[in-house]
């Protein structure tokens, strides 16, 4: 039974329909690619051509840093963080943080990028770690996560625009559930064929049914994220702190080990990634030194999440004899339920606590959101078909939720077309172009039913031919990624080969059925 | 992956009795033939759903739990939402 009256529903169907109508494209844009985003480190992994599942810290990558460390300002030392990226090769970065103009406080130092297999130095840059060369092996993820997260846009403006997009789709969520009179009858009802409305109606209801509990896990987690950082946390510094910030961080991370610059010896970072591994039951993600060469070095080691332990954790070490601390919880010092709370929303947006299995359901659950958006927006729009405003929306429903799709694998072609040029620049500059020929075209074909085959065949076409276009460009072949253990690189292949693929079968079967109904149509005329 | 895929599969086959037995759905792929159910059927189908889930937590299986549940929804969405043939629509 419903819980609310006529009148309520009447303003509550308003509610649903505008907060999903205001910025629905937009949503659909950010839901999009947050479920493309799940598997942007498989997809940065793909598009570097792969490298053996070895693990990050496999290297004795000890006496390396150390090699390094002389090569850098003793400012430098501050903090070292050590991670593997999608091509397999390790980031060194030595960083100290200054104030910069305008009050903000940025890492500043060397950043190293070693050879993942034989620890030699690929790259080297030195600076203010926001002005330094993008780092080219991750320009196709990090384009994916920098549109889910920012839609493109200067901080903390798309931080905003994200976090009021997650509470719109919240809003839309909540007022789904009180619309529904017979919820758990809905799970189960049939698309009805009698009218065309009714039956996009169904499958809307249908589709936001199934996916209610993960509509709002990720319309919240994602609004968490986006307002934390923008508003949360500069909100809870004023009001709690008084504006001391760091008072503020502190007490949200612990407060920092006592001041002791004299030299001393760091420990085998050998032992301690042994230690934490053994530890753990899995190796860590990523590493960090604090004080690096002082008494009070402290090493941080950062661990991903587990099947048997949702969220990461981090060790800590005492840095010169690697005494091993004690694991330090996400907020304060000692564990306790916000702590837990905290990080269990990591995983719960990103769908990485499983391995590639849970990402393939949250990939799953992310494109359940976009086709629920589209369709409510869709139905909006039939509604209100007398209205020439609401139709030209109905228009860009299909070139937004297409195009988008098009204009992503269009970065995927600048990133590897991008020979000798950055390929940062070209993957955005390849997703502007791709977009700009999507409302084009959009434009252009004035028959939906043509339109959205276009779209399609645009899209099928894309998808396979990406694959090639890396093989092309110097990228592994099947056998040659084969034999270095680059699973990835094949399984990425597959799926953009079986996408394209079911991408051009559904326009030759819409062709099929349009050829079918013709014939039907003109007899009865 | 155990843990996962064998609650899945219990709780599919639960999902799948409830698809079958719900009458809205029998009025559109099963037309003109009786009508078939019941409370105990339904019931059974609701428990074959959820108990797996239950046990997952039960066992502590966190990881197993969340994904089990989240493809569950995309199972049962996926389908729910087939289309019924030319013949079977009202």
């Amino acid at each position: 039974m419903s819980v609310v009256n006529q009148a309520q529903s009447r303003r509550l169907v308003a509610v649903h329909g505008w907060s999903g109508t205001v910025l629905g494209l937009l949503l659909y844009v950010v839901v999009l690619t947050g479920a493309i985003a799940v598997f942007a480190h498989e997809i940065g992994e793909w598009a570097t051509g792969g490298h053996a599942s070895v693990e990050a810290f496999a290297q004795p990558i000890g006496p390396r840093l150390e090699e390094l460390a002389e090569d850098v300002k003793p400012e430098y030392l501050d903090e070292v963080v050590v991670f593997s990226d999608s091509a397999g090769n390790i980031q060194v970065r030595f960083h100290t943080h200054e104030e910069r103009d305008g009050g903000r406080i940025e890492d500043i130092g060397v950043r190293y990028i070693l050879d993942g297999n034989n620890l030699e130095v690929l790259q080297r840059d030195e600076g203010w770690f926001s002005e330094l060369p993008r780092d080219t092996s991750g320009a196709l993820e990090d384009f994916i996560v920098d549109v889910h997260v920012n839609l493109y846009a200067p901080f903390p403006w798309g931080l905003y625009a994200t976090g009021i997009l997650g509470l719109l789709m919240l809003s839309a969520v909540i007022s789904g559930v009180l619309l529904h009179k017979h919820i758990i009858k809905d799970l189960f009802v049939s698309p009805r064929k009698s009218s065309k409305l009714l039956f996009r109606k169904d499958r809307h209801v249908l589709a936001g049914s199934w996916s209610l509990p993960f509509g709002f896990v990720l319309a919240f987690t994602g609004a968490f994220y986006s307002f934390a950082i923008s508003i949360g946390l500069p909100v809870v510094a004023m009001v709690a702190f008084g504006g001391d910030q760091e008072q503020m961080i502190e007490t949200i991370l612990g407060a920092p080990v006592p001041e002791n610059t004299a030299p001393a010896q760091l420990a085998s970072l050998e032992d301690v990634i042994a230690d934490t591994t053994r530890r753990n039951g899995a190796p860590p993600v990523s590493l960090t030194v604090s004080h690096w060469g002082r008494a009070d070095a402290v090493i941080s080691v950062f661990h991903g999440p587990t099947e048997e332990q949702l969220y990461g954790q981090v060790h800590l070490f005492e840095g010169t004899s690697g005494e091993y601390k004690g694991p330090k919880p996400i907020v304060g010092t000692e564990p306790s339920m916000g702590a837990a709370v905290v990080g269990l929303i990591g995983p719960l947006h990103f769908g990485n606590f499983g391995g590639l299995l849970s990402k393939i359901v949250w990939l799953s659950l992310g494109l359940a959101c976009c086709y629920v958006t589209l369709t409510g927006l869709q139905m909006w729009v039939e509604r209100r078909a007398e209205s020439k405003a609401w139709q030209r929306l109905g228009r860009l429903i299909p070139i937004v939720g297409y195009g988008t799709a098009i204009s992503l694998a269009g970065a995927g072609f600048g990133y590897f077309l991008s020979a000798g040029g950055d390929p940062s620049v070209w993957v955005t500059r390849a997703f502007v172009i791709t977009a700009v020929l999507c409302i084009m075209a959009g434009y252009a074909v004035r028959d939906r039913r043509l339109m959205e085959n276009v779209f399609r065949a645009a899209l099928g076409l894309g998808l396979l031919a990406l694959p090639v276009l890396r093989i092309l460009t110097g990228g592994p072949g099947w056998g040659e990624a084969c034999g270095a253990g680059a699973s990835m690189v094949i399984g990425v292949d597959l799926v953009m080969v079986i996408a394209g693929a079911a991408a051009l079968r559904s326009v030759s079967r819409e062709r099929a059925t349009a050829r079918s109904v013709q014939p039907a149509v003109e007899s009865a005329v | 992956m155990a843990f996962f895929l064998t609650a899945t599969a219990v709780s599919c086959l639960g999902l799948a009795l409830l698809l079958r037995f719900n009458k809205k759905r029998q009025r559109v792929y099963f037309k003109g033939r009786p009508q078939r159910g019941s409370h105990t059927l339904t019931l059974g189908g609701w428990l074959l759903v959820l108990i797996p889930g239950v046990a997952l937590l039960f066992l502590g299986q966190w990881s197993a739990f969340l994904s089990w549940f989240g493809g569950l929804t995309v199972i049962g969405w996926l389908v729910a939402v087939k289309k019924p043939t030319a013949e079977q629509s009202p």
